[in-house]
């Protein structure tokens, strides 16, 4: 109680220069919202998966970068543009005729691309260490969900031509096996994906896709 | 309830949508959110409404982060404590039982969830700590010049133990109240003002150089 008695509170000058430690800059909500939802639907497929006796592992999962997070989201937003820009600025019919047979894709689209490769490449490259290390549950699924949404898109767009086309069915596939990866026989679906992957040489193919090669310096 | 003494007021965010956000507000006819919105606000989560859950969100988001972030201080570490804070919270929202308020309740949350943080950064830098110090040595011209007040203090608030530190910034300078404190930090309020009297006390000692400044009113 003598130190309540003694206390006197610092210069108001003083006080003025502590809040300048570690000032904290604006939030960014949407980012971290976008994480949180990820994580809690990670976390009820994890459940729904595991049964009722484990409920508790949802808390136990790894935190989804925000950064990570904010990285896919931009990535789907940039193709998303990226389309509409392409459909925008797409020839009429009249043109067409005069037009050469296959447009190349928009720059957005390029980028897009390029991303999503790299995103999946440093996913896959987690998914392989998690498979070496036994530890595929903390895998966050719901990044591989994201990825497989992005995939498709880039699937139905102009920048999936005869060179990439056959990479981003293979790693469709990929992605689509790690999200239905399910407690039943997880040891032989998660061999299928590893050997899947060996087999395809998709994440050399990955590395060097012809989207990733082509931009210019700087762009990712 | 109110850092820095203004009270908080609920106002609507957009008049299209449902969602209400807070701002600070220095009238004089204060309308804190009472435990009736947030029992309500809780049920409505427990329902599964997604627009609850993200109105509960908006509300305390900007104050989380806040919080976490004079801890922590780094972006990204602090989006992640935020983010862990707000799974934590909905994970655990059927346990609150009213006795503080919402807002006080997910603070505590996020003390606990930035005091791990900083614990596992503490554990790394004990390992990277010969490292450190070789590069301290080997760059001894920033050690040489002399800090102002500002840096030194700082630099000072770093040094303080765990506890001092963070009833010192959530009091003098998040303007939190030893109640609160007090619940945030799971101690009783006496020792939150015995924190905050010990915190001053070592910061008036080391910066004793400055005297005038430092000394108070």
């Amino acid at each position: 109680m003598t130190d309540e008695r003694e206390d006197v509170p610092l210069d108001p000058g003083v006080v003025e220069l502590a809040k300048g430690y570690n000032t904290p800059p604006a939030a960014d909500r949407d980012a971290i919202w976008l994480a949180i939802q990820a994580r809690r639907q990670s976390a009820v497929d994890s459940r729904q998966s595991s049964g009722d006796r484990r409920l508790a592992r949802g808390s136990r999962m790894p935190v989804l970068s925000t950064r990570a997070a904010a990285w896919i989201s931009g990535i789907a937003a940039l193709l998303v543009l990226g389309i509409g820009i392409g459909r925008m600025t797409a020839p009429t019919v009249e043109t067409v005729a005069t037009a050469p047979a296959v447009k190349p894709p928009s720059m957005a689209l390029e980028v897009a691309a390029a991303q999503h490769l790299s995103q999946s490449e440093a996913y896959l490259t987690l998914f392989r260490a998690s498979v070496r290390s036994g530890q595929v549950d903390s895998l966050p699924v719901a990044a591989a969900r994201e990825l497989l949404a992005t995939n498709r898109l880039l699937l139905d767009s102009r920048v999936a031509d005869a060179r990439l086309r056959p990479l981003l069915l293979d790693l469709e596939l990929v992605l689509a096996e790690i999200t239905q990866l399910g407690t039943s026989g997880r040891q032989a679906d998660v061999k299928l994906i590893t050997d899947g992957l060996d087999h395809g040489d998709v994440m050399m193919r990955l590395r060097v896709a012809p989207g990733r090669r082509s931009l210019p310096n700087g762009v990712l | 309830m109110h850092p820095g003494g203004q009270w908080l007021r609920r106002v609507p965010r957009n008049p299209l949508k449902a969602g209400c956000v807070y701002v600070l507000s220095h009238g004089s006819n204060p309308a804190p959110r009472s435990q009736v919105d947030d029992q309500q606000l809780i049920g409505r989560i427990q329902a599964g409404d997604p627009a609850a859950e993200r109105q509960f969100f908006e509300t305390h988001a900007d104050r989380i982060h806040r919080i976490v972030y004079r801890f922590v201080g780094d972006p990204e570490a602090a989006q992640d404590c935020v983010q862990e804070t707000f799974i934590r919270a909905f994970d655990r929202l059927g346990t609150f039982r009213g006795e503080s308020a919402l807002g006080t309740w997910l603070g505590s949350i996020a003390v606990s969830v930035a005091l791990n943080t900083l614990r596992g950064r503490k554990r790394d830098e004990k390992r990277h700590a010969p490292w450190e110090e070789a590069e301290a040595v080997a760059t001894p011209s920033a050690r040489i010049s002399e800090p102002d007040l500002k840096t030194r203090l700082h630099a000072e608030i770093d040094q303080l133990p765990e506890g001092y530190r963070m009833v010192f910034l959530l009091h003098d300078v998040e303007g939190y109240t030893h109640e609160e404190i007090g619940t945030m930090l799971g101690v009783q309020s006496g020792t939150s003002k015995a924190q905050l009297f010990r915190a001053r006390a070592r910061l008036r000692d080391r910066l004793a150089d400055f005297a005038p400044e430092v000394r108070g009113t």
